[in-house]
Parts: C-alpha cells; structure tokens; sequence
C-alpha cells in the first residue's frame, strides 16, 4: 500500500483528494501549508507528495528547494498540482526534482488517481500534459 | 620576385630532368639484368640439351661396341674355331666370320703367348698384340678374359683408323686359347652415327678415349691426335678448363667447361661411355656461346625489352614535354601575367586587366583580380565624379555670387521700393511661423520630422527630454543611426525594418509598439509607441514625421492586468477544481448509487463547471497572447501526425453530440511549428465546429499541399457564418448570434486565441461559410525546406 502525502491548502480540494485516495486503497496523510508537509514528509517518507503551488508560509517552489528529493530523498516522487501553472514556475519545479507539474483544473478524481498510479510506477514521462495554459517553453 | 618565380620555373625543369634522367636509367638497368638473365636461362636449356645429346651418343657408341663384341664372342664359341691351333692362321677362320657377315674385317688372331698368327696386317705377325696399345693387354691380364677394344689403329695401306675388338677364345676343355679380333673403321662409326648429331645450329659432339686421342670431331683432321698433344692444346685460349673437365668425365662423372678454342668461345658438357671393363671413352657435347647469344637475340627477348623500354622512356620524354608545356601554358604563364599585371597597377595603371578565360583556381583568382581592379577603378571613378561635381558646384557658385552681386545692386533700388510692403508681409508671416513652432512645441508626443532619405529636420522639445539630448545633436544626421531601436528580445531593429523606413519605402504611415527605443551611446532605453507617416505633397514624399511616445505606463499597467487576471483566474480555478472532484466523485462511483434523475443533474452541473474552467483557461491564454507572452517554441513537427492525433482525442468529444469526425491526411509534411500551441488552435477549430453543428452532423479535418504551402482544413456541416459576421468572427469575446450559440455557450475566445496563434506561426487562415450549409476554415502553413 503506498503512502501519500497531500500538501493543499485550499480545505475543499484537501477533503476531495483524501475521500478519493483512501477510497483508493492509499494510505493518506495531509498536509495544509509547505511547513508542515516539510515536517511530515521528513519524518515519515512517504511514496509519493501531491504538492500544491500557492501555499502560505512557504509555497511549493520553497518546499521543494528546502525537501531536495533529488539528494536527500531519491525515492519519493512528486507531483505538482496546482493551478498556478505559468511556464518558469513549471520549470523551477521540474529542475527541483518534481516527477510532473500538472493543471488540476483538468483532472477528473478517476484521471488524478490514474496519474498518481502512474508516478509511483514510474510511468511517464515528466512533461506538462498538453492542455497546460502555459506551454511556453519545453521541460527537459 | 622576379628571381623566386624563376627560380620555381627552374627547379620545375630540373626536377622534370632528373625524373626522366631517372627513369631511362632505370630501364636500361632492369633491361641489361632483364638480358643476363635470358642468357642464363638459355645456356642452361643449351646444357640440358647438350648433355642429353653427349648420353644419347654414349649409348649408341656403347651399344656399337657391345654388338661388335657380342658378334665376335659368338664367333669365338664356334667350334671350328674354338678347335683350331691357336697358333696358325686357318683360312677357315675368314670363311667362317665371312659367314656371319659383312661388317668386320681385318680378322687377327692372337695365341696364348700374345702374339699376333694371323692378321690382315701382315707386318703384325709374330708380334705382341700389346702393340696395339695397352688395351689388348687386358685381356689377357683379366683372369676372366673379357672382350675388350682396342685404342685407335692406322695400320698402312688403310683408309681409315680402326678399332680393333678382340675376344676370347676357349678351347673345349675350357683354356684360354688368345683371341679372336676384328676391326671396325671409324670412319665408318662417324658416318653412321656420329656424323648427323646436332646440338643447336653449330653444336657438334667430340669423341676421345681415355688417353686423349680423338676418336671422333667434326673437323677430321684432328681425328686420331691426342688432345694433350703441343699442336691440339695450342688451339685453346686456356686449356686447364677443360683439361681439368675431361679429367673428370674420365672418372666416370659428368663435367662442363667454358673455354676459347682458336679465339670462339665454347660451352662444352662432358659425359663418358665405359667401352672396356675400366676405360672410358669420353663425349663432348659441344655449343659456341655466339649460338646462345644469337638465339637470345633472335628469341627477341632483350630485344622486345630494350625496344620496350626505349618506347617508354620515349614516350615519357614527350608526356613530360607536354606536361611542361601545359604547366608553362597554364600555370607559369597565367602566373607571370597576373604578376606583370600586379605590376602595371602597382605602377598606377589602372586600366590593366588581366585575360585569363578558364575555369580553373587560376582563372578564378584572374576573375577575382579583374573584380578588385574594376571595384578599385569605380571607386576612384567615384571619387572624381565627386570632385568634379563639387568644383563644377563652387565654380556655379561663384559665378552665382558674382552674378548676385552685380544684380544686387540693380535690385537694391527696387527692394527699398518693395521694402514697406515686405515689412508687412514679414509680419504675417512670422505670426504664422510662431504658430506652427507652438504647435510643433506644444504636442505632448515626441516628433522628428526628417526628410524623404531619413535626414533629420526638425526635433521637438519633447521628443529632445524623451531621447534626453540636444534637437542640435539630431538635427542633419540620419534618423535611424542616431536612435536606435531595439526588438522585444532587445536585438537592434534593422534600419528598413524600422517603421520610418518603411513610411518611406511604403508611402503608407506605419505604426508599431512594445519596442524599446534609445539615442546611440545612452543608456536609457525606455518602451515606445511609434508612428511614422509619410509627408506627401501632391503624392511626392517630402519627408516623414514620426511620433513616439514612452509607454513606460502603459506597460506596466498592461502587466499589473496581466498579474492580475492570472492571479484571478488562477484563484478563480481552485473553486471549480473542488467543484469539479466532488461532482466528479459522484459521477465516477466514489460515492455509492445515484438516481438516474440525480446522475442528469450532476452530469449537467459538471459541464456546467467545465465549462467555467475553459472560460478561465480562455483568459489566461488571450491575457499571454496580448501581452506577446506565448511564444512559439519552433521545431520540426509532423503535421498529419498531430492532426491525426487531435483527431484521435476529439473523436469522442465530437461522438457526446453524435457528429461523424473524419480524417483525410495521408501524406506527411513537416512544417516549423510549436506542436503544444499549434494542437491548441487546430482543438479550438474542430471545438467551435462541433458547438456549431447540429447533432448528427459531420466534421472533417484534412492536411493537403500546394507547392510549398501545406493546409489545415477544418469543414462542418453546421450552422454557417453570414458574410457579414466573419469580420468578427476573430474578434475577442465576439459571438455570433445563431439557432445553437445560445445551447453550446462558450467564452467568445477560442477562435481568436485560434487565429492569433496560427497568425504566431506566420500562417494565413481562411473562412468559407455558407448559412445553412457549413463552414469551412483553412490554416495555410509554410513546408519546411
């Protein structure tokens, strides 16, 4: 059963993405701003992080230059999701080490879980789906 | 200069020399060892054959002997005359061997105590038979009694020498009773067997016994000399070769010798023939070296080689002669030209050309030569007509002052007349002067006005703070090259890209914005908006006035807009993503059973919020397209494949409203296109065709080509556009009123964002629409290559 972590702060999103991960069969744990999902992915690592970009006290660009999956937690995949989906903040997100940087605006609760599904078996490649809002620059 | 060209000229001539000096060198070496070895080869045919010839001879002297011998010994046996006295000269005896034949005579006889009883030379009766040389003697001295042969014998009254063969006779009770001899001429043996014997044309074969005499030559003279005699050795140029090889044939082994007799030179191959037990008659095969040498010669072997090599080194001699020619003709030559030509210009002359009519690097540098000069000469061309001109000017000028002068004196008296009237004139005039300047100054806008070449003219107060200089530091220079302008990625604007050089090149006022503009050597650059307008008076361009204005303001408000609807929008869309994943929960199962009635209700609120979300996503696109955010990152794209692919996703959308989606792109074309944004126009085409065609219906999206120029084509069978609302139709939140717009809804933005993104790939659309009938829009690309 793999972990997840759900750092949103938006409370109806958050309560939306639990019901449907634990429903899910994952096991769920939450976060409500960057702070404390530094603190709870730290502590206890989990499979995958749903990270939202527009957090208060530290955002989604800050977590993940604090966490540093890619040194410290090679194991732990990423994905962003946030409606905040502007080309340099994308970009920032995947050099950081996030495995996708997705619109949520976009996904259907059926497609997310297909997505986290796909991220923990490592599928896919991580690139903006091509419905993006800002597809101004390719993701290398 | 001079010397070094020589200098390669000479060096080209001795290295060519010494090449073919080289080479007939070479080949006269390889011919003469080429000969040797021919020669080599022929004399060891010649030795083959020589010895072949010298064993043949051998055998059939052996067998000559051999059958005499056994004749003989068979006669011995009879018993007439094996019961004879040894001792008395039976006529008998010449009956009896008469009997046998023709071919023996001289019958002797010798008894027992070695004496000759009976010969046909009578001078030999009653003497030892040793007389006739030691060979006889061995018959009696072998304790088996052997038949043996005489040396050679010229008994008087003969007519040529003998050979004697004597046998033994043994008397019944088996006691050597002397022998039985007869004689064979060896005239006879020549003419029968040695006479015809060849080696080659000149070779011939000798014939010698063991004690030297010569039993047989060619040269009969010598037949019956020892060799070793003063008057035979004398003969030779230097015997010890072939005395030394005569010595070993002796021994019974076979010998070669080259030597000179009486000034020829001879190959001789010696072999022997055992005639006694232990006596050895020696054979010569014998070849004069001048036969090997001619057949050599005559094979044509050195010959063919020498002509050969005369041939090749011949015909190098004229290739190199007309390679040097060639060289000489075009590359010494063309090379001494240009150099004379060189300097004829250094000279001054510069009229000289150089005629080189070829195609080569040489002809090409002459082409190029020729180009400089012509370029050098138009310059100085130039320059003259310059200086011409300007004299002819000041001279028309001067003869203007004078002229001037002297009609300013006429009219001086006329003037003061017209004087009073001017003074009011001038008035006027500078009230109407002041105006204009007031004008000029007083417009809020920075204005230049130049010439119809881009000179600046005229600069006004505000454009002189907006530039930050002087109108005095503008005024007389050229426009463009005092005030730069830079692109939105801050690279310098090309002159006739800038909009007052096409004001002029066009006759038509150009406008453009969002460029930064800024005087040649300052720092601050600031953003403009320019307008540049051609002054026409009766439609001949007089000048341009360009007016700019700094849109510091304007920028930044146009960026907090666009901070703020992504800030917006982006807020805007967390609502409906909640709203979206708990109606989406509901719809995909999440939570238990719904009424069928429910399910509607749920399906349409959905939708209903999809739709909300693609109204924000619509403005955040219009927002990016407005403030030149979304740029097109260029690449190869296959454009069937992306069609195909967009075809593959709106198939099901296009199902939901039971329309038929087809395809028609089969060939593929590869164009320079950002396959992300590009997806995004072609969607909102097939998007707004299936909004705009009734259930039922049918889309189709095409890829064709013509030339270079590939099309895009999105057709339905909808609703239709009217010929007077397709002006609109690409205009932002512009909706056309019609039966199904009011049903579908939509932002009013799809096609615009459509249409300024193919405009973003410099592709040109195109509208064809009948009311009722469908509608059809086609996206012209450019091929790539």
């Amino acid at each position: 059963m793999s972990k997840i972590l759900i750092a949103e702060d938006d409370p109806f999103l958050r309560k939306a993405y639990i019901n449907v991960l634990t429903k899910e069969g994952f096991e769920v744990d939450f976060a409500e701003n960057g702070v404390q999902a530094l603190e709870k992915a730290t502590a206890n690592e989990p499979d995958l992080i749903i990270l939202d970009m527009l957090m208060p006290q530290m955002d989604g660009v800050e977590f993940l230059k604090a966490y540093d999956v890619k040194n410290k937690h090679p194991n732990v995949k990423i994905i962003v999701f946030s409606n905040m989906s502007i080309a340099e903040k994308v970009n920032e997100a995947i050099t950081l080490g996030a495995s996708n940087y997705k619109t949520k605006a976009f996904f259907s609760p059926r497609e997310m879980v297909q997505l986290i599904r796909e991220t923990i078996a490592g599928e896919g490649p991580a690139v903006l789906s091509p419905n993006d809002d800002a597809p101004e620059e390719p993701v290398a | 200069m001079n010397k070094k060209s020589r200098s390669i000229l000479r060096t080209f001539y001795v290295t060519f020399f010494a090449l073919m000096m080289f080479v007939i060198v070479v080949g006269g070496i390889v011919s003469l060892v080429a000969a040797k070895r021919v020669n080599e080869r022929l004399i060891a045919n010649y030795n083959t054959q020589q010895l072949e010839v010298a064993k043949q001879t051998s055998t059939t002297l052996q067998s000559q002997v051999d059958t005499i011998k056994a004749k003989l010994l068979f006669i011995a046996q009879v018993e007439a005359i094996r019961s004879l006295d040894p001792k008395v000269c039976d006529p008998k005896i010449d009956e009896i061997i008469a009997s046998f034949g023709q071919d023996i005579g001289n019958i002797g006889r010798i008894g027992p105590d070695g004496k000759f009883y009976c010969s046909g030379n009578k001078q030999l009766l009653g003497v030892k038979g040793s007389t006739l040389g030691s060979y006889i003697d061995d018959i009696f001295n072998d304790p088996e009694h052997k038949p043996v042969m005489s040396r050679m014998i010229y008994p008087k009254g003969a007519t040529s020498y003998l050979l004697a063969v004597h046998v033994p006779v043994i008397d019944s009770k088996g006691k050597f009773m002397g022998t039985l001899g007869g004689a064979i001429s060896v005239d006879n043996l020549a003419e029968n067997y040695l006479k015809d014997i060849q080696i080659g044309k000149t070779g011939f074969v000798t014939v010698a016994d063991d004690n030297g005499d010569i039993i047989y030559n060619r040269d009969n003279t010598i037949i019956g000399k020892n060799r070793y005699s003063q008057e035979i050795q004398a003969l030779f140029d230097n015997n010890s070769v072939l005395n030394s090889a005569f010595e070993a044939a002796k021994s019974g082994q076979d010998a070669q010798a080259r030597y000179k007799v009486r000034g020829e030179e001879r190959i001789a191959v010696l072999t022997s023939v055992e005639v006694n037990p232990g006596r050895r008659w020696i054979v010569y095969g014998v070849i004069p070296v001048s036969e090997v040498d001619q057949v050599a010669s005559d094979l044509g072997f050195t010959k063919i080689f020498r002509r050969l090599v005369g041939i090749y080194s011949f015909s190098f001699l004229i290739a190199a002669l007309v390679l040097l020619w060639f060289m000489r003709r075009r590359v010494f030559r063309p090379i001494q030209r240009l150099t004379e030509a060189s300097r004829k210009v250094q000279a001054g002359n510069l009229k000289t050309r150089v005629r080189m009519p070829r195609n080569d690097e040489l002809g090409q540098l002459g082409m190029l030569f020729n180009a400089m000069l012509d370029q050098i000469s138009s310059y100085n061309k130039d320059l003259e007509t310059e200086v011409k001109q300007k004299t002819e000017l000041l001279s028309d000028t001067l003869a203007l002052a004078e002229h001037k002068n002297k009609t300013l004196e006429d009219t001086k008296k006329a003037m003061l007349n017209v004087l009073n009237d001017l003074a009011e004139e001038k008035d006027n005039l500078k009230t109407e002067s002041t105006r204009v300047e007031a004008l000029f100054d007083s417009i809020g806008d920075g204005l230049v006005v130049t010439d119809q070449y881009g000179k600046v003219v005229q600069v006004n107060p505000v454009a002189e703070k907006l530039l930050g200089t002087k109108a005095t530091n503008l005024v007389g220079k050229w426009y463009p090259d005092v005030v730069e302008l830079y692109d939105q990625d801050g690279v310098l604007v090309a002159p006739e890209e800038r909009p007052i050089m096409k004001a002029i090149t066009d006759g038509k006022a150009f406008r453009t914005r969002a460029l930064t503009m800024a005087v040649k050597g300052k720092p601050t650059k600031f953003p403009v908006s320019i307008t540049a307008s051609p002054l026409l008076v009766n439609n001949q361009p007089l000048g341009v006035v360009v007016i700019f204005r700094d849109i510091t303001q304007e920028r930044e408000l146009d960026e907090a807009k666009d901070d703020f609807v992504s800030l917006v929008s982006h807020q805007l869309r967390t609502p409906a993503t909640a709203v979206k994943q708990f109606l989406g929960m509901i719809i995909e199962g999440y939570a238990g059973k719904v009424t069928a009635e429910q399910k509607d209700f749920i399906n349409t609120a959905y939708e209903s919020n999809e739709r909300q979300i693609g109204i924000i996503d619509d403005l955040l696109n219009v927002s990016r397209l407005d403030l030149g955010k979304l740029k097109p990152n260029l690449q190869a794209v296959d454009i069937t494949a992306l069609v195909k692919d967009i075809y593959q996703i709106m198939v099901p959308k296009t199902a939901e409203r039971k329309q038929k989606l087809e395809l028609n792109a089969t060939k593929s074309y590869t164009i320079q296109a950002d396959p992300n944004i590009l997806r995004m126009a072609i969607e909102n085409f097939v998007d707004n065709a299936s909004k705009y065609t009734p259930d039922g219906g049918s889309i189709s999206l095409s890829v064709t080509n013509k030339g270079k120029n590939v099309y895009v084509a999105i057709a339905d069978t909808g609703v239709g556009i009217a010929q007077k609302d397709v002006k609109r139709l690409f205009k932002k939140f512009s909706r056309i009123e019609n039966s199904l717009s009011v049903i579908r809804g939509g932002s009013g933005l799809g096609l615009y964002i459509a249409h300024q993104i193919v405009l973003l790939h410099k592709g040109k659309l195109t509208v064809e629409s009948k009311l009722g009938k469908g509608t059809t829009f086609t996206i012209q690309l450019k091929q790539e290559g």
